[in-house]
């Protein structure tokens, strides 16, 4: 090769190194972060973005580049040129992709570690992307220390605040068990660690908030759960992300993150007004609010459903006083 | 017989057998068990049923046209995206590559006279038309509408005719793969011609051998899934519904170890044919044959172990999450190795810009974006955001259109002359060509970010934010359907009247192109003969192509005239 080319060769890798470090910066193809895992996220799907753009450009470059240089030239009925391998080659581009796969499943558990916390997959697993709190997570502080699925002795974490989420065709409800509060809306304090203990009343469904880049099924008959922590003021949707039947597209609900003092006002004026009169958005349940799921479409199933629906579109005051007693009739887990 | 001095192999004398021409056209209706008739059935069986396919994912896009639920209505907006899947894939890219190709083109290519059973051959095929009589019908009676995941409880409580026509209809589909498959791993082992090794066979056959293994593994436990799911849906009992005491995620488990791996069935033969068609029109021999042949076989074994990927939101356990991470992408080491093989096959090249070379890199490029989406995918905190969205919409279907599909397209193309005797249109090949490019990419490239910023998959109604982007994608869509239209006109003018093909028209070097188009009834006049290998392009001299093509000539005629007096 002559030195012309590799010059050029350099130019084009520092050219391609240089696109795909900004575009991994620059794509602009996720929504705000607003959860303290986002950022995690966020960062491994940049580093991602940066090797699979070069990777995409490496590849079409050279497909573009066959197609104009080793073009069949008019009149030319000769065979190309009859080289069928090159060991090194063939090494060089097993290994690399291999490097690559490496580093990105390294990077991956450590994430979902720092994200997820109590993960162990066997040993410590340091990376370049060590994280502080997947430092803490192996220093077995409870306070990081999460699994997203009850496991035989596996330890919970230790959250500022608990919601009971259930799921159901078509809608969510949230239980706050410390005041008894249950609302179609999901109020969560800016800062504190909120777990999320889910379950589902009648087929699957999917929790799942875009800006707090988590998602978890809900499934009937078994207990899941999400733990993190909201960054960001602000309301966010929350989205059924598993179908669960025809209007598995409407199934949206909302989630608020207040200040502290918001979301204390939040939840006296709610518990308050379900007490009284007027109230269309919250009521006080007097059942614990974890039970084992109805059998769909059985009269249990049928009331919570009719239950949240109701709240979501505003009832009178003794539609709700009717819709208590239902909910009463509710088995009780204990 | 002479023996030439480039020639890498001897030229053995062949013996020559009397064969009868080829049989009319009514035969492709009748119980045939030749396998070149039972592999045509196969393409146009499930032609037809793409078309069907298509029209319902156009109607799908409608409704996506816009926010609102206003054109399917949420009911037949389920109906119509679960049996799109389904027909999709267990009606078109698994028959069409496994069924099709696979049974026209194997044993032409290891120089066998038919298929190892040829009546398990035909009975498996004539499985696939009520297959898709069962499906069709329930569109008019009860449509399925669980997704084609058909995930219990959902599938237990959204209409029992319906998904018990969607069970019914995937076992038989079940049944006929696992047939086939018997028949090519039986095939391929022991029906290749004497003096054929493993390292001599074509690509395609490691590629069909790989995929036949995972098959035979994959589909039993999908039928177990099915008969359980089946049980809790007409009998009560409760293998997989909650209220009883069963478990819907073992279901998942169980369904995911078949319909993981058939992402490796619908692209293993595809990779195969791209290995044959890329070295004949870049007049070049395929790089690196034996990384290519041993990656099928890594692949089969690696995809095999993936399957919880698609649960990492299931409430699986951390040890799984991370170990089917790890393998998952694993996997993409033997298909970059399959790719980069591919770019310095036409590294050097003289490309024929061909119909079939057109698909063929546009495989390449298209299957590119879908590998990179799937790391994304493999990646357990990145998967946790995507999955279920349109993201995973967008990968799927750059691997199974921009793959899968692309590949059919390209083995039509290239093998059409082989199977019909008829050059397909070249003009309106091209035009084909692009308007399905163009068409795929405006409809799946936005499906990518509406994903990622928050639009869920199987939803009639969706967040005005993504209307732009949706609107975009139904566009595409409309456009590749109307794609289809230059390429069945073009397949059905040019059956009846193309220019004749001749015996090798792109001057290949697979077995296949030795004997006639079409070829005779039990494939080549006389012993077939290995006269190169099968990508040997640019090491012989022309004289030494022509000679060979000569000496197949002399060969032919000398048989059919011995053949002249008995079919008089």
């Amino acid at each position: 090769m002559s030195a012309i080319s590799n010059i050029i060769l350099v130019g084009m890798g520092i050219l391609l190194t240089l696109a795909s470090l900004w575009y991994g910066q620059n794509h602009h193809l996720l929504p705000e972060s607003a959860a303290e895992s986002a950022p995690l996220f966020d960062s491994l799907f940049n580093s991602t973005m940066t090797i699979a753009t070069g990777i995409f450009l490496v590849v079409q470059g050279v497909l573009l580049y066959c197609i104009v240089r080793y073009r069949k030239r008019r009149g030319d009925k000769g065979d190309g040129d009859p080289n069928h391998g090159n060991v090194l080659l063939e090494i060089v581009w097993t290994a690399v992709p291999a490097v690559i796969i490496l580093w990105l499943g390294l990077a991956s558990i450590d994430v979902y570690q720092a994200v997820y916390g109590g993960t162990d997959v066997g040993g410590h697993i340091h990376t370049a992307m060590v994280m502080e709190s997947s430092h803490e997570a192996e220093a077995g502080d409870p306070g990081y220390a999460y699994t997203p699925v009850v496991l035989p002795g596996k330890e919970m974490g230790q959250p500022d605040l608990v919601v009971q989420v259930q799921g159901m065709q078509y809608a969510w409800l949230f239980t706050y068990p410390e005041s008894g509060l249950v609302a179609s809306e999901l109020h969560l304090p800016l800062n504190k660690r909120v777990r999320l203990d889910m379950t589902a009343l009648d087929v699957n469904h999917a929790f799942w908030v875009p800006q707090f880049r988590l998602k978890q099924d809900v499934i009937p008959g078994r207990e899941t759960h999400l733990e993190f922590v909201p960054t960001q003021l602000g309301q966010y949707p929350i989205i059924c992300a598993e179908l669960c039947g025809p209007y598995h597209g409407v199934m949206a609900g909302q989630l608020f993150v207040d200040t502290p003092e918001d979301f204390e006002r939040w939840q006296q004026e709610q518990v308050l007004a379900a007490r009284g009169e007027g109230s269309t958005l919250a009521l006080v349940s007097d059942f614990s609010p974890v039970h084992p799921s109805p059998r769909p479409g059985s009269p249990e199933a049928e009331s919570a459903f009719a239950h949240v629906h109701h709240q979501r579109l505003g009832v009178s005051p003794s539609d709700l006083k009717s819709l208590q007693s239902h909910s009463g009739s509710l088995p009780s887990a204990g | 017989m002479t023996q030439l001095q480039d020639s890498p192999r001897l030229v053995a004398a062949p013996k020559v057998e009397l064969e009868l021409p080829a049989e009319p056209w009514w035969r492709f209706f009748t119980f045939s068990t030749d396998h070149k008739v039972i592999g045509i059935q196969y393409l146009v069986t499930t032609f037809f049923f793409y078309l069907v396919g298509g029209a319902l994912a156009t109607a799908v896009r409608a409704e996506l046209a816009t926010p609102e639920a206003d054109f399917l209505g949420f009911e037949r907006y389920n109906g119509a995206f679960t049996l799109h899947a389904t027909i999709m894939i267990f009606l078109w890219i698994v028959p069409a590559l496994v069924g099709g190709f696979g049974n026209y083109l194997v044993p032409l290519m290891i120089g066998a006279r038919d298929m190892a059973f040829p009546k398990l051959n035909a009975v498996a095929f004539w499985l696939v038309p009520p297959t898709g009589i069962l499906l069709l019908a329930s569109l008019f009676i009860e449509a399925p509408a669980a997704g084609w995941t058909s995930y219990p409880p959902l599938s237990l409580i959204s209409g029992k005719v319906g998904e018990e026509l969607w069970i019914l209809s995937i076992l038989l589909a079940g049944t006929s793969s696992i047939l086939a498959a018997v028949n090519f791993i039986t095939t391929i082992l022991k029906m290749r011609m004497p003096g054929m090794k493993m390292e001599d066979m074509p690509l395609f056959c490691w590629a069909m051998l790989a995929a036949s293994i995972l098959t035979l593994i994959a589909t039993p436990v999908l039928a177990g899934a099915l008969i359980l799911l089946s049980f809790d849906l007409l009998a009560g009992t409760a293998f997989f519904n909650p209220s009883g005491g069963g478990d819907p995620v073992v279901y998942q488990h169980m369904f995911w170890f078949y319909s993981h791996p058939a992402v490796y069935i619908m692209i293993l033969p595809v990779f195969g044919m791209i290995s044959e068609i890329l070295p004949v029109h870049a007049r070049k021999p395929i790089f690196a044959y034996k990384a290519i042949a041993y990656s099928s076989l890594a692949i089969c074994f690696l995809g095999l172990i993936v399957w919880a990927h698609h649960m990492f939101t299931s409430g699986t356990p951390d040890w799984m999450r991370v170990f089917f991470m790890i393998a998952t992408m694993a996997i993409a080491v033997p298909t970059g190795i399959k790719v980069f093989s591919w770019l310095a096959t036409l590294w050097g090249g003289k490309i024929h810009f061909r119909s079939a070379m057109l698909f063929g890199m546009g495989f390449v490029s298209m299957f590119v974006i879908g590998g990179l989406s799937g790391i994304i995918l493999a990646s357990v905190p990145l998967d946790i955001h995507v999955h279920d969205t349109y993201f995973v919409v967008a990968h799927l279907h750059y691997v199974l259109f921009g793959g899968s599909v692309f590949g059919i397209y390209a083995g039509i193309y290239h093998w059409f002359p082989k199977m019909t005797g008829r050059m397909l249109n070249e003009f309106w090949g091209r035009v084909h060509f692009v308007l399905t490019f163009v068409g795929f990419n405006i409809c799946f490239l936005p499906m990518h970010k509406l994903g990622l910023m928050g639009m869920p998959r199987r939803v009639a109604q969706y967040d005005p934010q993504f209307a732009d982007l949706n609107w975009i994608s139904s566009v595409g869509a409309f456009v590749l359907a109307i794609s289809t239209l230059p390429f069945l006109v073009n397949a059905i003018y040019s059956w009846v009247a193309g220019p004749k093909a001749g015996d090798n028209p792109w001057q290949a070097l697979t077995l296949e192109w030795t004997t006639s188009s079409p070829p005779p009834h039990h494939n080549f006049y006389g012993d077939p003969i290995l006269l190169t290998g099968p990508y040997d392009y640019g090491l012989h001299s022309k004289e030494t192509l022509d000679y060979f093509a000569a000496q197949l000539q002399t060969l032919r005629e000398l048989a059919l005239a011995e053949a002249e007096p008995t079919s008089s």
